[in-house]
């Protein structure tokens, strides 16, 4: 049941998100661009393989979604320890499970906008670094839709599943940090399999892996990276996973009806 | 007086205690990770094999600032909600001498989580991981500065941060680019022979000489920044840190000496 209180919550997040989009891309910029300058002008000077700097900067920027729509969990979670606007929400006139779904795909729309701001900016900022002659359009706005839709929903699973703020940061530590630095932030999924193959066939189970390699292949082509196909069937596979469990957890924690 | 900062000292030690295990095990989850990309994954991208164990000292070596900045939280919180700190103002102590003892308890906090990160990585790797040019002399002096650097740091970085927002902007905007262009993926020397311009500025960066100071100790002095000029550079930083830290906090809760 998509209504109007639906889409008026969505609006509502998007015009106060307005006030931080700015702060929020500087920020994501800044990050980027340290580790880029490092990777592409620095490690290539160490022996590292050529084009490793568009490498990372691939996955930097599919990284920038994901800590985008961690961040937003905080906000989520005093709320429910604190103001108690949830409960508010809750009492609209539409399916509370909607409300779950709502904080998700805002969670997905503000890191959509921050990411694509932050792929412009790369892009006019590192022009000869930021080659997309292997650019498929279509392959990336695939990915672009799924790998969003995935890391909402998997923001509100963490959320759901984080008792209070003092617990984030152990979930920080324990499940997000991993998940991201064992998924292929700095290497392809193939390398994995080459060094560490048991490893690697553990890092299937890891979504990340598909959001990262999914990307690289719309950018940088499809040779040395696990099946563009793949990666979104098995991202759509995890998407159904997080809301669900996300959604259930919510509503169980919450006491909904 | 000397007493009573003892005293408050070794409460802080007692509370460091208790969240030692939670903490140590966030620490292990951030260095696992590690280990695996930079020793056994990052070699089949074409980097030396000896890189794995340069990054790894680059990753113990930041573990006490990233410690450090992570304890800014509970300080924010106390100053905006429990006001405990102006009960420890109120005390017959010197009021800079009450900041001091933030300092270094953010310093122990990094040096209960960092003493034995090497050790245990060490045990891990075996062989693989040399300490032929370790030197414990060296290793101990820059060990202690390191804390107490992290400490005073993490000190100015609370001066001037108001809330948590401000803080995650510190965060992404301060101390990721001082670690990442310090040297926490290469040495000095490299960067030089890359981006001079760069590696000029990065000799007003401390954290270079966290970075460069810790790798000579483990890893020995062919290749860094001379041991003993990091040694000044970083007592001297830790000094002018110290001090403006100190008396921005002093401004800020309109502190009388």
């Amino acid at each position: 049941m998509i209504n109007r209180a639906f889409v008026e919550l969505i609006r509502r997040d998007m015009l106060m998100f307005r006030f931080d989009y700015l702060k929020a891309m500087i920020n994501s910029m800044i990050w980027l661009f340290c580790t880029v300058v490092v990777s592409n002008y620095v490690l290539s000077a160490m022996g590292i393989q050529a084009g490793f700097g568009v490498f990372i900067l691939v996955g930097s920027v599919a990284s920038v979604s994901l800590f985008r729509c961690i961040h937003s969990i905080p906000g989520l979670l005093s709320d429910i320890e604190g103001e108690g606007a949830i409960s508010y929400y809750l009492t609209l006139p539409i399916k509370q499970a909607m409300v779950f779904v709502r904080y998700a795909v805002s969670f997905a729309i503000k890191a959509a906008l921050v990411s694509v701001s932050v792929l412009i900016c790369s892009k006019l900022m590192m022009w000869q670094v930021f080659d997309l002659s292997s650019l498929s359009l279509f392959k990336y706005l695939i990915i672009f839709v799924i790998s969003h839709s995935f890391i909402g929903f998997f923001a509100l699973l963490i959320a759901a599943y984080t008792p209070n703020m003092s617990y984030f940061e152990n979930v920080w530590s324990r499940v997000i940090f991993p998940m991201w630095f064992l998924g292929g932030y700095q290497f392809n999924w193939i390398t994995l399999y080459q060094q560490l193959p048991i490893l690697a066939y553990l890092n299937l189970l890891n979504p990340l892996t598909y959001i990262l390699e999914g990307n690289r292949v719309a950018f940088l082509g499809q040779a040395g990276y696990l099946n563009f196909w793949v990666c979104c069937l098995m991202l759509i596979l995890f998407n159904l996973i997080a809301a669900y469990g996300g959604i259930r957890k919510f509503m169980s924690r919450l006491d909904c009806v | 007086m000397i007493k009573l900062f003892f005293q408050l000292l070794r409460r802080d030690f007692l509370i460091l205690r208790k969240e030692f295990w939670a903490n140590l095990i966030n620490v292990l989850f951030w260095l696992a990770p590690n280990l695996i990309i930079f020793v056994y994954v990052l070699p089949g991208m074409g980097i030396d094999r000896e890189y794995g164990i340069f990054a790894l000292t680059g990753v113990i070596a930041s573990q006490s600032l990233f410690t450090s900045i992570s304890s800014i939280p509970d300080l924010l919180n106390d100053i905006a909600d429990n006001h405990a700190i102006y009960y420890y103002l109120s005390l017959p102590l010197h009021q800079w001498l009450l900041f001091v003892r933030y300092a270094l308890r953010f310093a122990m906090g990094s040096c209960l989580m960092s003493f034995s990160l090497l050790p245990l990585s060490k045990l891990v790797l075996g062989d693989i991981f040399d300490f032929s040019h370790f030197s414990l002399i060296k290793y101990l002096l820059i060990f202690i500065l390191l804390q107490i650097f992290c400490g005073f740091f993490a000190l100015l970085v609370t001066a001037y941060t108001n809330n948590m927002v401000e803080y995650e902007r510190a965060w992404v905007r301060i101390v990721w680019p001082l670690v990442c262009l310090g040297g926490y993926q290469f040495p000095w020397q490299v960067l030089f022979a890359n981006l001079p311009y760069l590696a000029y500025l990065n000799l007003l960066n401390p954290v270079t000489y966290c970075l460069e100071g810790f790798r000579v100790a483990v890893l020995g002095q062919a290749g860094y920044l001379n041991f003993w000029f990091c040694l000044v550079m970083l007592s001297l930083c830790t000094s002018m840190i110290g001090w403006w830290g100190i008396k921005k906090f002093m401004h800020r809760l309109d502190c009388i000496n």
